[in-house]
């Protein structure tokens, strides 16, 4: 065996450690792959090997290759081998490299469950650590359930080192088995008041990041995480608290009023940019949600836009980006506050950093108004000649375009200068937006009807120039815009001067190469620009360009013909034989233009984009009916092709077909009906001549008159600046006019001019459009349904963790943990379940409750749960009106912190809550008699209590007597159902001092285990007072007959058992001793001595220290719950030796009393009525023990019986001592 | 906050203190990536090369090769004198360069940026106190020494302790636990060297 380790080591000197491998990495840059390859192929023999160590090494060096990206899952059992290492060195790197590698995808992973368990629960905190650290970056599932208990138990572990990572971890157990998070709750939220400041602030973090996903669950722990930002100093913790009061605010606005003021004092005093910046964005989010209603509400954002330019002001990129980032948060509710800090945002789209002059357009965005939408566009314009770089220029162009579009051309003046900036864009090379700048100038050549003759103009430009625009951008882009410009063209075609230069040019060989959806566009319109010519022609009697113009279209037709894409060739072949037709006619001498105009004869209305769904389906009408056969599956759906207008085109022309009077009455009316039902029915608009004639004056008449010799074709002329001119001299003219006009009212008093008056009340900013905007809002169907909700994601994680814990939180179970709820706990028998965290369980109160969980039976749990629902029933109600006063009150109250900490409960019912809600009622009104009320209730200590506050203020009053007003009763409550948790005791530890001297502190606390009937677990905590290093510590005790220390196997009686750590100076840590014993009835002392070795800056020596371990009889008790009938039987049945006591002097409460008997003595508490209670334990070897504990005015009388005497009298010794120390 | 990379490079790190920041472990040149809530990467400089990454997600192999490799060229392409945020995906990265290595970190939407930096910046300080001035090939030699400090700083995507003391106690504790283990074994090597 020793031969084959050293063999193993000697082997391993050959082996490449880390080192070798990068290095050799490093020297095989050339062929990096084969040399890898090479390594993984070492790799795998040494991971054949038995030797660890070599194994160690390899997984090590596989987590590295697995950096690079090298796959190594293939050796995922391997690193399962090195994880349960018992060297701590091996298990670190197998950790890290489980940590590294393993995902939910992992199979083996579920291998690691009983190894993690194992190390969770190691006595060394490191094994711990790491293991918990691993955890937290593979935890799947199967292992969050399997361990939620193990990691719980850890929550309250003696080291806040481990506290803090268990804490930490939950959050990672939650998102993969949400049903822990019930259970493990109220242990979580104690954890927020953890002694420990990095136990404290992992807890913040947990329920912070809880809280941001599902806030409304956490409102109740609001008071409490109030009290907290203003005691902590901990920027990080400080951090997550105002983060989850952002997240808490929205759905209490109140919560909101109380806390600007403390967020502004923080905005005020921090020096920490990184809080700053949270408290603004909080104080945005609180103001945003709170709307309105707050008195110092523009002082706040005033101090936030503040404090905002100053960040945006610094050399610091990063505080400029996140300043500009936090200013268009606020801009969205007060554009007024940062519209007047438009120099610096403006300045900042010089800023070098593209991130940073992107949030600037962005803010751009909301800062437009009628005055400066030229402006701000000139500047941007500018940007986008000399933008580098395709993205940012696109950004560029898309937000021009969004700001001048915004909100329906609210803050366009001047349409003219718009379709020449859309003009100006289609000059940008290689952009992808040419669709957006196409889809602008349709939207506003259709809506905007005054702009029509100027838009038809530029399109012609345009389609004249498209070799420029359709060279430049052969792939995509702007060629798009030509799309549009045919189709504006077209359309509008009555508006166009030189009709014949546009359909020409609409027919060059040319147009071929454009893409077939922008030719289907063309062909069609250069039929209605045909039309128009056409007509025009007849009617100044040129018959001969007419039949010119009809022999050019069936001269270039055929081109289309041709046309690979269907829709162009199907479109060119239908029309050459319309043309041919009208040639023949035409021939003929027949006028035919009138009837080819009336294939486009029509207005056309701009439809809402979500008209179609907003159809209310009819009543009667099965949409999912088949109204014929249905077909056969074969048959194929025909797919629409995607053109913007393409549908709208088809539909919406009517053609009214010549009728009798008679029949078109008849028709007419037939349509109606028709109509109301019909969603692609547009209901004519007012005609816009007339609306013009509702607008002021001289404003339906564009007064820039159209210069159509502007040098569209030149380009790098940006002729929207002559526009930018024009409007401003229009602007001034206006002015002027106004000016006039008011004098002549003035003068006249009462003008004629009524209608101008809105314009003349009306502030600098709005600025009458030049021409009437006639936007017309986008149609909508009758009776249209109400926006469509938006859905949940489905697939968000967080969504599972959206569980009421309210209840638990107050600590008024109105939902008690049902047992299905219970954390699933590891049951079969285990040697290291011996030194499971149970046996570390915090000195704290909690420890009846664990053991309860683990061995209840099905019958008692059934049981228990029927009395709970009873319970339950009575208690839900008053109870959710509980929890909202409480809250209530704390908001309501003035802005002092007044946190209502409410004592934390075990969940289970308690009777005495029913009386609660009344009473606050009741503290609210009548305070008088409400304390009568109390104090026949409850005892004296109360009474006496209550009335050392009636002297303080009213208000705290109220505060703190319902506090302790709950606290009592509750713990009554728990006391009674077995478990002591959230009990207002001091402070209570098992841990006894076993000896000290000058370097070393012991405390020990021994545990039995009802799975082995002879043994306990001796836990002891090794303390270092010294400034020196302790290593090499040895325990050893002087068996006795009857209880020995448990050895490794082939030791002596005489060895030691070494202490598995070494302490640095200041640390401790917590080792474990097993002892067998025969007999548990009598106390035993065992003595023993602690040899170590003292090591520090002049040398080392050695020490002893001796001690004597005492077994108290109720070491070897076992909180066991125990049910009332169960008691009762066990009473009647006679086996029992009785034996009682009686004490005098003792002061302390009944339920202190109890618990302290529960605590040390681990009983459990079976019944309690009034100060008269029945507690049960059981023995690790089975004895049963009960107790009826009766407490007089000065006096307690513990009467016992116990199947066996000698133990009972033993136990009832010990308490005598016990309670005589209070 | 979600994953990050950090940078490489031969010179040691320059570590200039910032006002507010924070981060999540890595480093190396190029990129880490994130997983929801929180993880870091690293990775090294001009190269592109990962020094260093840690996923507080779990994340299949593939999907973090993928996101590694969009993260570097992301950063990568960052000019010196932009700022240290980028919106990536619905991720919001923060990054920061010390010589040649990046240490980049994802955060969701919500997550402090400024804490973030804080965060990296604390530890590069941790790294630097602990290898005494690092540099890059420390981070290279001693990968694994790294993630420790890391581990110890930051667990599933949460700071862990704010303190710095604390954190090198803790790793200087874990690093003697060790050394205990590993005694026998380097008298052994000893032997056979000589």
């Amino acid at each position: 065996m020793a031969l084959k380790m050293v063999k193993g080591s000697i082997d391993r000197m050959f082996d490449k450690n880390l080192q070798d491998l990068v290095r050799g990495i490093r020297n095989h840059k050339e062929d990096e792959a084969k040399y890898i390859s090479q390594c993984i192929d070492e790799i795998k023999q040494e991971l054949k090997q038995d030797n660890i160590a070599v194994k160690a090494n390899a997984v090590c060096k596989l987590t590295y290759l697995q950096m690079l990206g090298y796959d190594i899952s293939w050796a995922a059992f391997n690193i399962i081998e090195v994880m349960s290492a018992s060297k701590f060195t091996f298990k670190r790197i197998g950790y890290l490299a489980a940590s590294q590698c393993f995902h939910e995808g992992t199979d083996v992973i579920m291998l690691t469950t009983n190894q993690i368990r194992k190390d969770l629960s190691s006595p060394n905190q490191y094994d711990t650590g790491v293991a918990l650290t691993g955890l937290s970056c593979f935890v799947t599932p199967d292992l969050a359930r399997d361990l939620a208990n193990d990691i719980m138990t850890l929550m309250s572990h003696t080291k806040p080192y481990i506290r803090k990572k268990a804490v930490l971890i939950m959050y990672k157990v939650f998102l993969k088995y949400p049903e822990s998070l019930r259970p493990a709750f109220p242990r979580l939220k104690e954890k927020l008041e953890d002694p420990d400041p990095g136990v404290q602030s992992a807890a913040v973090n947990v329920i912070c990041e809880l809280a941001r996903r599902n806030p409304k669950n956490y409102l109740s722990l609001a008071p409490l995480f109030f009290k907290l930002m203003t005691s902590s100093t901990n920027n990080w913790v400080l951090i997550k608290i105002i983060k989850l009061f952002g997240a808490l605010t929205p759905l209490e606005p109140r919560l909101g009023k109380k806390l600007i003021e403390p967020l502004t004092n923080l905005i005020h005093s921090t020096s920490a940019m990184s809080l700053l910046y949270e408290c603004v964005n909080t104080v945005i989010a609180v103001l945003i949600s709170l709307s309105s209603g707050m008195p110092n509400h523009s002082a706040s954002i005033q101090l936030c836009v503040q404090k905002l330019r100053i960040l945006i002001e610094d050399s610091d990129q990063n505080l400029k980006y996140l300043g500009l980032l936090a200013m268009s948060k606020i801009l969205k509710t007060h554009p007024k506050s940062v519209q007047s800090h438009k120099d610096l945002i403006l300045q900042c789209l010089d800023d070098k950093d593209e991130s940073i002059r992107l949030r600037a357009l962005d803010l751009l965005y909301g800062m437009v108004s009628k005055k400066n939408l030229m402006e701000i566009v000139k500047k941007l314009m500018i940007h986008v000649d000399k933008a580098e770089g395709t993205t940012y220029r696109d950004e560029l162009l898309t937000k021009i375009i969004d700001i001048c579009s915004q909100s329906n051309y609210q803050y366009i003046t001047n349409f003219e200068w718009y379709i020449s900036i859309l003009v100006e864009l289609t000059r940008l090379e290689g952009t992808r937006h040419g669709h957006l700048i196409a889809a602008q100038m349709l939207d506003v050549a259709i809506r905007v009807k005054a702009i029509r003759k100027f838009a038809v103009s530029q399109m012609a430009m345009l389609l004249d120039n498209a070799h420029l625009i359709a060279s430049n951008t052969q792939r995509n882009g702007i060629c798009e815009v030509l799309y549009a410009a045919a189709w504006i063209c077209g359309e509008f075609s009555e508006h166009l001067e030189e009709a014949n230069q546009t359909l020409e040019a609409m027919l060059r060989p040319k147009v071929t190469t454009l893409p077939g959806h922008i030719q289907a566009v063309y062909v069609q319109n250069m039929v209605k620009l045909y039309a128009s010519i056409l007509q025009q022609k007849e009617q100044s009697g040129e018959k001969e360009a007419a039949q010119e113009i009809t022999q050019l279209m069936i001269e270039r037709l055929p081109q289309f013909v041709q046309s690979a894409d269907l829709e162009v060739q199907e479109r060119a072949s239908c029309i050459l034989q319309l043309i041919k037709y009208i040639q023949k006619l035409q021939i003929k001498e027949v006028p035919v233009a009138e009837e080819v105009i009336a294939l486009f004869a029509g207005e056309l209305n701009p439809v809402a984009p979500k008209a179609q769904k907003k159809v209310p389906v009819p009543e009667g009408l099965d949409l999912d009916a088949w109204i014929n056969e249905p077909p056969s599956d074969s048959e194929s759906e025909d797919e629409k092709p995607k053109t913007i207008f393409h549908d709208e085109e088809q539909r919406h022309r009517h053609r009214q077909p010549e009728m009798d009077e008679e029949e078109l009455a008849r028709r007419r009316e037939a349509r109606k009906q028709e109509q109301a039902n019909n969603p692609f029915y547009i209901k004519s608009s007012p005609s816009p001549q007339k609306r013009y004639q509702d607008t002021p004056g001289v404003e339906h008449i564009p007064v820039v008159q159209i210069d159509l010799s502007v040098p569209l074709k030149v380009p790098g002329m940006p002729m929207s600046d002559q526009y930018v001119k024009l409007e401003e001299e229009r602007r001034h003219k206006q002015k002027l006019e106004k000016d006039k006009k008011k004098k002549k009212q003035k003068k006249e008093k009462r003008g004629k001019h009524h209608r101008h008056n809105s314009l003349h009340t009306e502030s600098e900013e709005d600025i009458a459009p030049a021409h009437h905007v006639d936007i017309i809002t986008e149609e909508m169907p009758e009776n249209a349904l109400p926006s469509d909700e938006d859905d949940k994601d489905p697939n968000d994680p967080y969504k599972a963790l959206d569980i009421d814990l309210d209840n638990l939180v107050s600590g008024k179970p109105s939902r008690p943990l049902a047992d299905s709820e219970k954390l699933p706990v590891q049951r079969h028998r285990n040697v290291e379940a011996l030194k499971s965290p149970d046996s570390e369980a915090p000195p704290v109160e909690k420890k009846s409750k664990k053991p309860k969980k683990k061995e209840k039976k099905h019958k008692e749990k059934e049981r228990e749960k029927g009395k709970k629902k009873e319970k339950e029933k009575k208690v839900v109600e008053e109870e959710e009106r509980k929890k909202e006063e409480d809250l209530d009150f704390w908001l309501s109250t003035a802005p002092p912190p007044a946190p209502t900490t409410q004592p934390q409960s075990e969940p289970e019912a308690s009777a005495a809550v029913v009386a609660e809600p009344q009473e606050v009622k009741r503290e609210e009104r009548e305070e008088h008699e409400e304390e009568e009320d109390e104090g026949k209730k409850s005892s004296k200590h109360k009474k006496k209590k209550h009335k050392k506050e009636k002297e303080e203020k009213s208000k705290d009053r109220k505060k703190s007597k319902k506090k302790s007003h709950h606290s009592e009763e509750e713990t009554a409550e728990s006391v009674q159902n077995g478990t002591l948790e959230d009990e207002p005791l001091p402070p209570m530890s098992s841990y006894r001092l076993l000896a000290e001297n000058p370097y070393v502190k012991m405390t020990y606390d021994i545990q039995g285990n009802l799975q082995n009937d002879s043994q306990v677990t001796v836990s002891v905590i090794f303390e270092n007072k010294s400034t020196s290093f302790l290593k090499s510590m040895e325990l050893n005790v002087l068996d006795s007959l009857n209880t020995k220390m448990l050895r490794p196997e082939g030791s002596s009686v005489h060895d030691g058992i070494p202490v598995p750590f070494q302490l640095p100076p200041g640390i401790s840590n917590e080792a474990q001793f097993v002892f067998t014993l025969q007999s548990i009835v009598m106390a035993q002392k065992l003595k023993g001595t602690l040899s170590f070795i003292v090591k520090n800056d002049e040398g080392s020596t050695h020490e002893k220290l001796d001690f004597k371990l005492h077994f108290s009889c109720a070491s070897y008790l076992i909180t066991t719950p125990c049910y009332s009938d169960a008691f009762a039987k066990l009473l009647e049945s006679g086996d029992l030796h009785m034996s009682s006591i009686k004490l005098d002097g003792i002061s302390i409460s009944f339920q202190h009393l109890l618990a302290k008997i529960c605590f040390h003595h681990h009983f459990s508490v079976v019944e309690r009525v009034d100060s008269c209670a029945s507690m049960y334990s059981r023995s690790i070897q089975g004895h049963h023990v009960c107790l009826l504990v009766k407490k007089g005015e000065n006096s307690v009388s513990i009467d016992g019986k116990c199947s066996d005497s000698t133990l009972l009298s033993n136990l009832l010794d010990e308490m005598k001592e016990t309670l005589s120390k209070c | 906050m979600r994953p990050e990379p950090l940078p490489e490079a031969e010179a040691p790190l320059a570590l200039r203190p910032r006002r507010g920041t924070r981060r999540k472990g890595g480093n190396g040149g190029g990129g880490g990536a994130p997983g929801p809530q929180r993880g870091p990467v690293a990775g090294p400089c001009r190269q592109g090369k990962l020094r260093l990454q840690k996923w507080y997600l779990a994340t299949a192999d593939r999907e973090k090769k993928k996101m590694v490799r969009e993260l570097m060229q992301v950063v990568l392409s960052r000019k010196p004198k932009m700022c240290s945020f980028l919106e990536w995906r619905d991720l919001k990265v923060v990054y920061k360069r010390y010589a040649s290595l990046y240490f980049c970190c994802a955060i969701e939407g919500q997550d402090n940026e400024l804490i973030t930096l804080e965060l990296i910046h604390r530890y590069v300080e941790l790294l630097d106190k602990y290898f005494g001035s690092v540099c890059e090939l420390d981070i290279i030699f001693n990968f694994e020494k790294a993630y420790f400090i890391l581990d110890e700083f930051v667990m599933g995507g949460e700071i862990q302790d704010t303190s710095k003391k604390s954190v090198l106690k803790a790793i200087e504790q874990a690093d003697l636990l060790q050394e205990e283990d590993e005694s026998p074994r380097s008298v052994l090597e000893e032997m056979g060297l000589a």
